[in-house]
């Protein structure tokens, strides 16, 4: 990223937030992102940006309930990884068995993909071209 | 998913009870370890990116102050995602790393970044030990991967086009790193400069405390553990 890039997702970033700052009502964030999107002009029709602005809300709120959820399972006694295959089991109740195998094994070799990986990505860090 | 039969190892039987149970111990502790790592590069690629000149912004400020997963996160988390994705629909932030990254995507980096910097903060500001801010990240990283397997399992047959190993591998890759790195240097940078000299400080530690424990891993593929004594220790 270049120094004007760097400058202009800065100034993007900075402006949002002190939008948000000025928000009277913080329960109407949604509407505050929506608008926020049809104002930036991305959206290619009026339901894109709610269709976005939901995206990111649920995946941001649903991070936030699962973690919350494994503290209180952790409070019980028990470990991450029972609170893991309690989760795995409801998100795979509906497959059958082969479908479940295939899943686990994406999640499997994707987690172990990524640690192979590694060595790229300090490298690669060293290499984003991010404005300092 | 069709319904075509593709055959898998046993290993990933899930009927059997003994190979569910060492599976998902498997699977625990390659997040455990991704998380570890994670936070090295965290380190590596955050720390001289702070902009401490930069005047303070105050939704940041009370971001970095307030509780986990308290409104003010939530929505601050929620207001950085909306400007990375419109930044990126907008060519502001491009290149390979940034390709095929849906909302959902840049949301789940945004508070794997987002978490970090304010587990860093509150390091330094000695609200949390450097040791109980790597198994909070532990447990973070737990639930985003159950994030993505829920929504994606949701996914499944509507034609997404993209499997649940693409999607991981998206947000915890090293595109997945690269992108948080530069949404971690933008925040940093706009963060200010009290805040931001809390956020460096807390991630050294943590960092200092990662590669100590990347020590104690026996199990990693040798090619990595070579790597990071060459690289980290060296």
């Amino acid at each position: 990223m270049d120094k004007k890039d760097y400058d202009g997702f800065s100034n993007l970033l900075e402006d949002m937030l002190n939008a948000y700052d000025d928000l009277e009502d913080k329960t109407k964030l949604n509407d505050f992102l929506e608008k926020e999107i049809k104002s930036s002009g991305i959206n290619r029709d009026n339901n894109e940006a709610k269709d976005i602005v939901d995206e990111i809300s649920s995946t941001v709120d649903m991070i936030a309930t699962k973690f919350n959820d494994l503290q209180e399972f952790k409070k019980q006694g028990k470990s991450r990884e029972e609170w893991l295959e309690k989760e795995l089991n409801v998100a795979l109740s509906k497959f059958d068995d082969n479908q479940k195998s295939i899943i686990i094994k994406q999640v499997d070799d994707a987690l172990k993909k990524n640690k192979a990986e590694l060595s790229d990505i300090l490298n690669k860090l060293k290499e984003i071209k991010v404005y300092e | 998913m069709s319904n075509e039969i593709i055959e898998v190892d046993s290993k990933y039987d899930m009927t059997d009870e003994f190979n569910r149970k060492a599976l998902v111990k498997e699977i625990g502790d390659d997040i455990r370890e991704s998380t570890i790592f994670g936070a090295i590069s965290f380190e590596e690629g955050f720390k001289l990116r702070i902009d401490k000149e930069h005047e303070e912004v105050k939704a940041l400020n009370d971001y970095f102050k307030s509780s986990f997963d308290s409104d003010v996160d939530k929505d601050v988390k929620k207001v950085v995602t909306t400007a990375t994705v419109i930044a990126k629909e907008k060519g502001i932030v491009s290149g390979k790393y940034w390709e095929n990254k849906t909302p959902s995507d840049i949301a789940n980096i945004v508070d794997n970044t987002m978490t970090k910097a304010k587990i860093a903060y509150k390091v330094a500001s000695g609200e949390f030990e450097p040791i109980d801010a790597i198994e909070f990240m532990i447990d973070r990283t737990t639930a985003t991967v159950s994030t993505v397997i829920s929504q994606k399992c949701v996914e499944v047959g509507t034609a997404t086009g993209r499997t649940i190993g693409g999607t991981i591998g998206s947000i915890f890759g090293p595109g997945g790193i690269a992108v948080g790195s530069t949404v971690g240097a933008v925040v940093g940078r706009v963060a200010g400069k009290g805040v931001g000299a809390f956020i460096s400080k807390g991630i050294e530690k943590i960092g200092g405390l990662a590669k100590t424990a990347i020590r104690g891993i026996n199990n990693v593929a040798n090619k990595i553990r070579n790597f990071v004594g060459r690289f980290l220790f060296g």
